[in-house]
């Protein structure tokens, strides 16, 4: 018996260490510490631009990236999850994430686009938006139930297309990437997802994807641990190095 | 005189050989498995849950879930059991290579698994492209790929338990059965199956709930529809996002029926044929 | 023995077994008749199991041959190895080796379902067999039910159902309590007698040996060292195991009423009477060295045997002579008979 106890007692002073929070220091040369940014998927490639340029510009911190779908991300931060900045797709997993007081007054900092993609060389033929009816087609939407493919139904309804998906995938990415593997003929994904995989992919002109977009927004997340480099990372975002990272990518 | 009560510590102390300081590492364990399980049966949505059963999502996705998980384990018995035979009998060079090629599976991320089987079966495949020119067939996104997907992280469980029952397996009555005059293949179907018998049960059993549960390789190969490839597992990934309570309440249904068939089969598997 | 047929008898086992194991080199040659019953006795490790497997067909030989009635089943020379399935030889493991899953029934129609009778008529002959065996009413019992007796007697039932032209016996008796071996040992003794092929049976229980097997083949370190009749191995033993085995007296007499008239001359008188052939077994007290009545009355069973010099009384006309061994190898010499009279009580096995 005096053996089990004293095992356990070591287990617990391995474990007990591990989780306790990260600190941070508002340093004299500026703000430190580790910035916890929870990032839709779609932002990979900016964000992690951003990332770095931040990092250099304010040696001392360092920016996590949480990368995920937008609800995803809205459902971990109600959780509890510690994040310091929450950049979201959609603004309804925004307002997931206001309504459970985990986002302080949120801003919007880019615009995306919906678009219909292909793999390079267009097997399937595909030119317009009602070719995703034709049932002979291998399609991939996102899930209704994530922000890509909320704005994708929106569109198809607006237009009166009815689509006939094979497959309705978890976030854009995963339908991006089966775009990228020529498993599907055309996917609906961001604009700025095409630019990011455009040795792979190729766009089909989307007229009627002209009024559908989605507003990034970005916050500082309440209680943030580093909450000083939080704001700091905000408004590099917004600055205008961090926008005309965003405006390469796609964003507008 | 030895009263009844130190008569009953002594018998007791004699049966049980259990020595008392594995206790508490047992109990830890038992706890690290069974409160999490605990915790979601307390906080399930109980009062909503007629409501969330009746919703759409759930029939098609347990119907899917079960009818592709029992295709799996019978195309993983159709296959394993053979595997494993030449595995425990065979004698050839790379016997070693063969059985660690057999775990991959085990130690491969889901997810890399449904990659790599795209990249076979897939319509760009290395062979998923002659499929579909030759016989127009393209398995992604169907719900046979469900099935190849769970196959294949479930066989090694298969083929480890049914290996380990041959090399257990006494070899002695298989010269008896020769003595008598039962060729190879005789002595194979009436005398070492049924002694393994029991071994492919637990084989069985473990490969379909390895293909209950499995989600990468699924969600990757076949994608993700309702009805067709959107097997239990995803639905509640899909619904964490937008919906935790259903979430919480499909997983409820999905070890309700778990246990429930684990149980039902353990028993059949037992207490069948052998003594 | 490889090579032409001529020598060869037509009917029976002919087998010359030479094999080459990690630790041992069999050279064994053995040749049964039809209904001869052939023991081969000897320590463990001499080879005697692995020659039982040779003769299966579980082992093939490295050199020599096996024959039975004439049909060749192992000749590495001319490379014909029939498989054992193929060899009609019938096996009684040591452990009995019945199959679990089966009812004691199923297990003696398994070689006759092989052969492929049908379902119905196998088990009609399988329960004949049952019933030959004494076991009518433990047909339909799993192996794990029966006892050590009669799951040897349904082991035997199993190798004989087939009618095999070989029979053989991997130590049949040594899994059975000492109680239950006196019987068996008396109801295998008679199968075999009923049993028309060739008997190789294994053993390292010498009385095992001695009260089944017409002839002995003492096998050490895979050789046979002596061969012959039981009782001539035991008059003469020619190495030390031999004759550390045989520190017993074994008599073969006609049962007749009361009395058992002994083989050789002179009578027993056994406690319970019986008819036919049987045999004896006798032991004497360590105290007795002197000629006197007492020392040559026999001990029931179980008291302890020969002390170091052992004496073989022999009956000598209605007297029993004596002979005292010096030493195990040398020769014997003699010592004063004495006088016993007739009608002595002696334990059966």
């Amino acid at each position: 018996m005096r053996v089990a106890v004293g095992a356990a007692g070591v287990l617990v002073a391995v474990l007990l260490p591990g989780c306790g929070a990260t600190g941070s220091s508002e340093g004299a040369t500026g703000p430190s510490g580790t910035v916890d940014v929870f990032a839709a998927a779609s932002l990979t490639e900016t964000f992690t631009a951003i990332g770095s340029a931040f990092e250099d510009a304010h040696p001392g911190v360092t920016v996590s990236l949480n990368l995920g779908s937008s609800a995803a991300l809205a459902q971990q931060l109600v959780a509890g999850a510690p994040a310091d900045v929450f950049a979201s797709a959609s603004p309804s997993a925004m307002e997931v994430a206001t309504t459970a007081g985990r986002a302080e007054a949120p801003v919007t900092f880019a615009r995306n686009r919906l678009a219909l993609a292909v793999p390079t060389g267009n097997p399937g033929g595909v030119r317009e938006l009602a070719d995703l009816a034709r049932p002979e087609l291998t399609i991939a939407l996102c899930a209704p139930q994530v922000p890509c493919g909320e704005l994708a139904a929106t569109v198809l309804r607006r237009s009166g297309v009815t689509a006939a998906p094979d497959t309705l995938e978890q976030d854009v990415r995963a339908a991006l990437s089966k775009v990228r593997l020529g498993e599907v003929d055309a996917a609906l994904v961001y604009r700025t997802d095409v630019l990011a995989a455009a040795d792979q992919v190729q766009e089909v002109p989307l007229p009627e994807a002209g009024s559908a977009t989605t507003d990034y927004s970005l916050t500082v997340v309440a209680d943030a641990p580093d909450a000083a480099a939080a704001r700091a990372f905000v408004a590099y975002v917004l600055s205008r190095e961090g926008q005309r990272v965003l405006a390469d990518a796609g964003f507008s | 005189m030895p009263t009844p009560a130190s008569r009953s510590r002594r018998r007791g102390s004699r049966q049980s050989g259990l020595p008392p300081a594995l206790l508490l590492p047992a109990a830890l364990g038992l706890g690290f498995l069974a409160l999490p399980l605990l915790a979601l049966v307390v906080r399930a949505p109980w009062r909503s849950l007629p409501d969330i059963l009746v919703g759409a999502e759930v029939g098609p996705a347990l119907r899917l879930s079960l009818l592709s998980a029992t295709s799996a384990t019978a195309l993983c018995l159709a296959l394993g059991v053979p595997l494993a035979w030449v595995l425990a009998r065979g004698e050839f060079r790379g016997r070693r290579l063969v059985r660690a090629l057999v775990t991959v599976p085990l130690v491969l991320p889901p997810v890399v698994g449904g990659v790599a089987l795209l990249l076979l079966l897939g319509r760009r495949g290395l062979i998923g492209r002659h499929l579909e020119a030759w016989f127009g067939v393209s398995l992604p996104f169907t719900t046979t790929a469900v099935v190849i997907a769970e196959a294949f992280v479930a066989l090694p469980f298969l083929v480890l338990a049914v290996e380990g029952a041959l090399r257990g397996s006494d070899r002695r009555l298989e010269d008896a059965a020769a003595t008598l005059g039962a060729s190879r293949l005789l002595i194979a179907r009436r005398v070492t199956l049924p002694l393994i018998a029991p071994g492919i049960g637990a084989g069985a059993v473990l490969c379909f709930a390895r293909a209950l549960g499995e989600f990468g390789a699924t969600i990757t190969f076949a994608g993700s529809f309702p009805g067709v490839t959107r097997t239990m597992p995803l639905e509640v990934y899909l619904a964490l996002e937008s919906d935790p309570p259903t979430a919480v309440a499909l997983s409820l249904v999905l070890l309700a029926v778990s246990v429930l068939v684990l149980v039902s089969m353990r028993d059949r598997w037992l207490h069948g044929g052998l003594r | 023995m490889s090579g032409g047929d001529e020598g060869r008898p037509d009917e029976g086992l002919s087998a010359d077994l030479r094999v080459d194991l990690d630790r041992l080199r069999l050279r064994l040659e053995l040749k049964v008749r039809p209904g001869g019953v052939l023991a081969l006795l000897g320590p463990n490790g001499a080879g005697k199991s692995t020659a039982l497997r040779c003769l299966a067909g579980l082992r093939a030989l490295d050199d020599g041959a096996i024959s039975l009635a004439g049909r060749c089943l192992d000749d590495p020379a001319r490379d014909v190895l029939v498989p054992a399935q193929a060899r009609g030889v019938g096996m009684v493991f040591q452990d009995y080796l019945l199959f679990p899953h089966l009812s004691a029934v199923d297990n003696v129609a398994f070689g006759l379902r092989v052969a492929g009778r049908n379902r119905r008529q196998a088990r009609a002959t399988a329960h004949d067999w049952l019933g030959r065996m004494g076991l009518r009413e433990c047909a339909d019992e799993r192996p794990g039910a029966l006892s050590g007796g009669q799951a040897q007697r349904v082991a035997l039932a199993r190798a004989l159902a087939p009618e095999p032209g070989l029979l053989l016996l991997d130590e049949p008796l040594a899994a059975l309590d000492a109680a239950t071996r006196m019987q068996v040992r008396s109801d295998l003794r008679q199968h075999l007698s009923d049993y028309a092929g060739c008997t190789v049976l294994v053993s390292h229980d010498p009385l095992d040996a001695m009260v089944l097997a017409d002839e002995l083949v003492v096998v050490e370190d895979g050789i046979s060292v002596q061969r012959g009749r039981a009782s001539e191995v035991a008059r003469a033993p020619r190495t030390d195991y031999v004759a550390s085995l045989v520190g017993l007296n074994l008599y073969r007499g006609h049962s007749r009423g009361s009395t058992v008239e002994l083989v050789g001359g002179g009578t027993l008188t056994p406690p319970r009477p019986r008819t036919g052939r049987s045999c004896s077994r006798w032991r004497r007290r360590p105290s007795a060295s002197t000629g006197s009545d007492r020392a040559a009355r026999p001990a029931t069973p179980g008291k302890a045997g020969w002390s170091g010099s052992s004496s073989t009384p022999r009956p000598c006309g209605s007297r029993w002579r004596a002979v005292r061994r010096c030493s195990r190898t040398s020769r014997p010499r003699q010592s004063p008979s004495w006088a016993s009279p007739r009608g002595h009580r002696c334990g059966w096995p």
